[in-house]
């Protein structure tokens, strides 16, 4: 792998991991975990695991625009 | 009132729809297996798109996960939690997988791992397991079609005959038009259960509470135990724990990729970046599952309650009094995610039978034309076999299919051994393979053995990998060069050329 896409990649690894720590024990837990604030009218725990599905929406658009960049040679 | 006959009208106008749009494609792709199994590996983004995401929305999400969210509150969300991440890994994984697809000629997982370690045994344990997690899975999308047109159709409609129906429209098109017709009907069921999710989740809460935030306000004073993580146990009584959901949703997330109908689409699509573009762009199918829970909570406080949870949305939709019309639009929707997922799990099934079953770990050589046709008549056998499971065998299918669940994803370190891991022999694998899907299906049989209250499929995954790493090291001799060469093309980094 050329080091142009490492760093993509490190970081895209350490976005999955940080995610995964927010969806169930402990960021859920400690941070999801209760119903108010409603956003959008919805509960503040169906919100959280929604807002982490956005985001990581957003995190592979860039992930993919970035390595992709450094593919072109 | 409803009336049956309209509904049946929007139900087969639906299915007629189904048959012209996935009977058409057959002339496009060659007589071959490829042509049949994999499109000739030309599949675009749009085809793709729909295919990965319309196959994992399953009469389960229609159906299942309303109940879920009636019964157990915000435990359901551990499934949109794993789509977050649970496609992530097949970035790096098809593209590989694709090379290694078009160098030799693959088009199952099961051929690969088989050819990597020289080992054909490898390929019928994969196929053998992957054809017990598939016929349940099957049966269940039969019932699923069946038990919605019975209930919205006030039983006119019996559940035999609806299943019948609805798998004989897949038959054909299957039949026809291998992965193109799975892929081209996926499209227009895909669509078409999009809106409607989207229609029905958010009008139910404004027609029965004034609004979504109104609704969860209600359960927040009524029931607030439905929405504090994570949710509540199978029983809908107890609270979930905290162990068991965060192992559900990393094993959900481990095992999404492995599964076979899923994962040899890598040898389908057109290039690399058409499959790291479906792996960016699959949460936005992802999202869709977020009406569908809304559908579930719209349900709480609903009287009457309906006879079994996972009724909950057509026991609303009768309840309400509607126009047939919507009721039928609703069930040709509920019927779209049944198909659109029974119709990859019927191809992918008999795919794996005859390339990995008999091809690969049997040795019988087949022509070209001859694959196919085999192909075909072993779709027909899958398709025959489930139907008469999902009739006869009633209770203990959800179980049948939460056994099969743990076994699945047991192929993920056979997977990532196989392309990233040069030192991983063929008896490792094996080894991980047999032992971590024991464990898992221990486990899942006997729940009370477990050390700790997580999901099985994690017990499963540690005893896989601890196999695969020590019989992997007391087997290593010297290296193959086929062996070799396999794993050169599989780290080649320009994603840009077709290997």
């Amino acid at each position: 792998m050329p080091p142009s896409r490492a760093g993509p990649t490190a970081a895209l690894a350490a976005w999955c991991t940080l995610v995964l720590a927010a969806l169930v024990w402990p960021g859920y837990a400690l941070f999801g975990a209760r119903i108010e604030p409603l956003v959008l009218g919805l509960p503040f725990s169906v919100f959280w695991v929604f807002l982490w599905v956005v985001l990581t929406f957003a995190v592979l658009c860039l992930y993919d625009a970035l390595a992709r960049g450094s593919d072109r040679e | 009132m409803t009336s049956a006959g309209l509904v049946v009208a929007v139900v087969g106008a639906y299915l007629a729809a189904c048959l012209a749009v996935g009977t058409l494609p057959g002339r496009k792709s060659s007589a071959s297996a490829v042509g049949y199994v994999a499109g000739d590996r030309a599949l675009g983004l749009v085809l793709m798109y729909f295919i990965t995401g319309a196959t994992i929305f399953s009469a389960f999400a229609f159906l299942g996960l309303p109940g879920w969210a009636y019964r157990r509150g915000v435990a359901a969300l551990y499934i949109l939690g794993y789509g977050a991440l649970g496609f992530v890994p097949f970035y790096f994984l098809g593209p590989r997988a694709a090379r290694l697809g078009r160098r030799h000629g693959f088009v199952t997982q099961a051929e690969m791992v088989a050819h990597r370690f020289q080992m054909p045994a490898l390929a019928g344990v994969m196929a053998a397991i992957s054809t017990l997690a598939f016929v349940p899975y099957l049966a269940l999308q039969m019932k699923g079609a069946g038990l919605v047109l019975n209930v919205v159709t006030r039983g006119a409609v019996a559940e035999w005959l609806g299943a019948a129906v609805v798998y004989a429209v897949v038959l054909a098109y299957v039949w026809k038009s291998g992965v193109l017709g799975v892929g081209w009907t996926n499209v227009f069921q895909g669509v078409f259960m999009l809106a409607l999710a989207w229609v029905l989740g958010l009008w139910l809460p404004y027609r029965l509470y004034g609004g979504v935030g109104a609704m969860f306000e209600r359960i927040a004073e009524t029931r607030p135990e439905l929405l504090v993580p994570p949710g509540l146990a199978s029983g809908g009584e107890l609270a979930w724990t905290w162990g068991e959901y965060s192992s559900a949703v990393i094993v959900s997330i481990v095992g999404f990729s492995c599964w076979p109908h899923l994962f040899m689409k890598a040898f389908s699509a057109r290039d690399a970046r058409t499959l790291q573009r479906t792996v960016v762009l699959y949460p936005t199918f992802q999202v869709f599952l977020l009406p569908i829970l809304l559908i579930g909570f719209a349900g709480v406080l609903f009287q009457p309650a309906p006879p079994v949870p996972d009724q909950i949305l057509p026991h609303i939709l009768m309840n309400l009094e509607l126009p047939g019309l919507v009721v039928g639009l609703f069930c040709a929707g509920a019927v779209a995610a049944s198909m659109s997922s029974g119709d990859a799990i019927a191809h992918a099934s008999a795919s794996i039978l005859v390339r990995d079953g008999w091809v690969t770990a049997l040795g019988r050589r087949l022509g070209q034309r001859e694959e196919r046709t085999a192909i075909r008549f072993v779709v027909l056998a899958v398709m025959a076999g489930a139907y008469v499971l999902a009739i006869q065998f009633e209770g203990t299918l959800v179980n049948l299919l939460l056994y099969a669940y743990g076994p699945i994803a047991q192929l993920m370190p056979a997977l990532l051994a196989t392309l990233y891991w040069s030192g991983a022999t063929g008896p490792g694998v094996l080894a991980g393979l047999v032992g971590g899907s024991a464990v898992s299906v221990l486990f899942a049989v006997s729940p009370e053995l477990r050390p700790f209250l997580l999901h099985e499929g994690i017990y499963g995954l540690a005893a896989n990998v601890v196999l695969l790493v020590l019989v992997s090291a007391l087997t290593r001799g010297r290296p193959d060069p086929r062996e070799t060469d396999f794993m050169v093309v599989a780290s080649r980094t320009d994603p840009l050329v077709p290997g």
